[in-house]
């Protein structure tokens, strides 16, 4: 349904040029639920929005790669067919639900308005849709509702309120950019039943994208997993958590805070920073913090490259190599 | 909603009592004799002591206020010692041209603002940004005197259009009342233009990168229905703060304009009476020009609430 092919996304800044995505390859087919996960800053919200190029233009610019939505070029279209696929075919819900709708206009409204921009139908009947559709995302008291204006939603209920619109045409592809983040962590839970309901009532097809491993384990049947603009390991959920063959993968694993019995939770964050986009070291870009790295890691960029099936890793070190390599440093690591 | 505007209302209870304090200090504390001044150089210092009997002026300051003030609180501003009419009646008579400039001004200055303001920011990723950007360069650093002197002399004296000087009443016929104020209006205007449409268009810069911007763009809504909903509609709530120092700075301006064009309004009565020491009227136009000003910020911070439903609500 959707093919991203060797995607570059550059962003033109004073400072530089940001190669925010940087050589990214994937696809979706229908019904499925995929997953980004990476540090802040590496270039998932980029992105997300060029998949109906919703990037602010400028600063951005995309030099090399084509996106295709059921064989159309998206990054080709004219306003007029963008203005089709946004909404309609692909939709997208929002990092910060308190600031993703219109603080001086009802819910209501901002409901209609996302039914009529796709659907030609009067007023009276838009309305009564936009009812059916709070409803189904859980808010109680719809009718009344309607007339509320943002500010007096919890957080919670604004993002459900954004999944409402964002499901107002049935899209085929529904983006969710962090969905939870800004969220308290029992909200983040029901909003990601929500998200799975609408998955198997709609057969909508979820990109979802987080910085949160546990919220593509609820979610994803297949993760991507990014650092600074590239895709550095790719599989199913059990591929990425039992079988990881990266070692930026494996620092975002140990990274995950984990509660142990009698303890406080344990948390290992990755040492240093991600590193500038505008100037990419020459060779593996996680190389600086890599605890596995060896020299030839500052001359190659090893390329995504397949290991199982439907497995693939951008390291040096084959699966076996990173196996070892692994059990001494855990070894190492816990006595 | 109702509540905040009685706390409102009743705020003003104290800001115009400071400033009826302030008006009669800076009135009484100017330098030089009223009763001097009034009567001129020759008079005999026995005329003078008269005078300042009758006006009070012997009094000790604070009585002084006391009493204006006791008046002031019953609607009676005093008397004018020039023409012994009430300085009520005077300012009653002389506030429809006043008010006519301001109502049309503000008008003017909306209707100008507004589009310019909508015009550059939809056009800004086209190739007339850089003209329009350098346009409204210009018209922001072109001193608004000359542009002023410009509007008078081209279409007052080059092509006489529109009459330079006196005024018709709008009961007297709305044609002539529209001919006699378009020109002064329109130059009051022009003055505040940049200002409203400066602020407008960064507001409007501003909300354009907001995330609920991005929302609409990614519901497939129309950029131009973008821009008019969401973009101008969340701009306008700063603006308006602005708006309120600006109408009320068209007052200031009415007396400059109303000199210069010699029109029977507020502010030709307060230079007139100036000039003739003529101090309860000028502490009576003072007086009522701040009340203006409070009314108007008053307005407009209602205005403010029914722009923005997180203060409703509040
Ligand atoms: N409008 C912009 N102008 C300039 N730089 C930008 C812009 N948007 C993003 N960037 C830069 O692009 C890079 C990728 O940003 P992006 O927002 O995609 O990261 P992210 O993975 O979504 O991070 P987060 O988890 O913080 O949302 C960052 O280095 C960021 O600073
Ligand atoms: S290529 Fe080298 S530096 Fe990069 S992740 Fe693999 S081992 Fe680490
Ligand atoms: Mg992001």
């Amino acid at each position: 349904m959707l093919q991203v092919e060797n995607l570059h996304v550059h962003l033109d800044t004073p400072g530089g040029l940001v190669k925010a995505v940087d050589g990214v390859s994937f696809s979706i087919q229908k019904g499925e639920t995929i997953g980004i996960v990476g540090e802040s800053g590496s270039g998932k919200s980029v992105l997300a929005h060029s998949l109906m190029k919703l990037n602010p233009e400028p600063p951005a610019l995309y030099p090399q790669g084509t996106i295709h939505f059921e064989g159309q070029p998206v990054l080709e279209m004219g306003k007029t067919e963008l203005r089709k696929l946004r909404g309609n075919d692909i939709a997208m819900i929002f990092q910060d639900p308190m600031s993703s709708l219109n603080p001086v206009s009802r819910i209501g409204k901002q409901l209609i308005e996302a039914i009529q921009a796709h659907q030609k139908r009067p007023k009276q009947q838009a309305r009564e849709k936009a009812i059916e559709l709070l409803e189904d995302v859980g808010i109680a008291d719809a009718k009344a509702r309607m007339n509320s204006y943002p500010h007096q939603f919890s957080g919670g209920m604004r993002q459900r309120v954004l999944i409402a619109m964002a499901l107002a045409s049935n899209p085929k592809l529904l983006i969710a950019d962090e969905p939870t983040t800004a969220l308290d962590v029992t909200i983040q839970a029901q909003v990601l039943d929500l998200l799975k309901g609408i998955q198997e009532k709609y057969g909508t097809a979820i990109l979802v994208i987080t910085h949160d491993l546990g919220v593509v384990a609820h979610l994803a049947d297949r993760i991507l997993v990014m650092y600074a603009g590239k895709i550095v390991e790719s599989g199913s959920a059990e591929d990425i958590f039992y079988r990881t063959s990266m070692p930026y993968t494996w620092s975002l694993l140990r990274s995950v805070p984990v509660i142990r019995e009698g303890g406080p939770e344990r948390l290992i964050p990755i040492d240093g920073q991600p590193p500038s986009l505008i100037d990419r070291p020459a060779g593996c870009a996680f190389e600086p913090r890599c605890p596995f790295a060896r020299d030839a890691c500052r001359q190659v960029d090893p390329p995504l490259e397949h290991r199982e099936s439907n497995h693939s890793a951008a390291c040096i070190l084959s699966s076996n190599e990173f196996e070892e390599q692994k059990k001494q440093l855990e070894g190492v690591l816990t006595t | 909603m109702l509540n905040y505007t009685i706390r409102r209302l009743l705020s003003v209870i104290p800001v115009m009592l400071v400033v009826s304090v302030i008006v009669f200090m800076i009135v009484h504390l100017t330098p030089g004799n009223p009763a001097f001044l009034i009567l001129g150089e020759d008079s005999s210092p026995e005329a003078i002591a008269d005078l300042e009997r009758e006006l009070g002026l012997d009094q000790a300051l604070y009585v002084q206020f006391f009493n204006w003030f006791s008046q002031v609180i019953t609607g009676d501003l005093g008397t004018s010692v020039y023409s012994s009419q009430s300085v009520t009646s005077l300012i009653a008579e002389n506030f429809g041209p006043t008010f006519s400039l301001m109502a049309l001004s503000t008008v003017i200055l909306l209707a100008i603002a507004i589009p310019v303001a909508i015009l550059i920011v939809a056009l800004r990723k086209t190739v007339l940004d850089p003209i329009f950007t350098s346009v409204s360069l210009f018209g922001v650093s072109v001193p608004e005197f000359w542009l002023a002197t410009l509007l008078v002399l081209g279409f007052g004296v080059a092509l006489p259009i529109f009459p330079v000087a006196g005024y018709v009443p709008f009961a007297e016929g709305a044609d002539a009342w529209l001919h006699h104020i378009l020109l002064p209006s329109f130059v009051l205007a022009i003055v505040e233009v940049g200002i409203i449409a400066r602020m407008l268009r960064d507001s409007m810069l501003d909300s354009v990168n907001q995330d609920y911007i991005k929302t609409a763009r990614a519901k497939g809504v129309k950029e131009r229905e973008v821009l008019m909903r969401h973009v101008f509609v969340n701009a306008l709530i700063p603006t308006t703060t602005v708006l309120g120092a600006t109408v009320a700075g068209l007052l200031g301006g009415t007396v400059i304009i109303e000199t210069l064009f010699t029109i029977p309004g507020i502010g030709q009565l307060l230079v007139d009476s100036i000039h003739r020491r003529d101090y309860p009227v000028v502490q009576g136009i003072v007086l009522f020009i701040a009340g203006i000003y409070v009314f108007v910020n008053l307005l407009v911070d209602l205005l403010y609430t029914f722009l923005d439903p997180r203060i409703r609500y509040d």
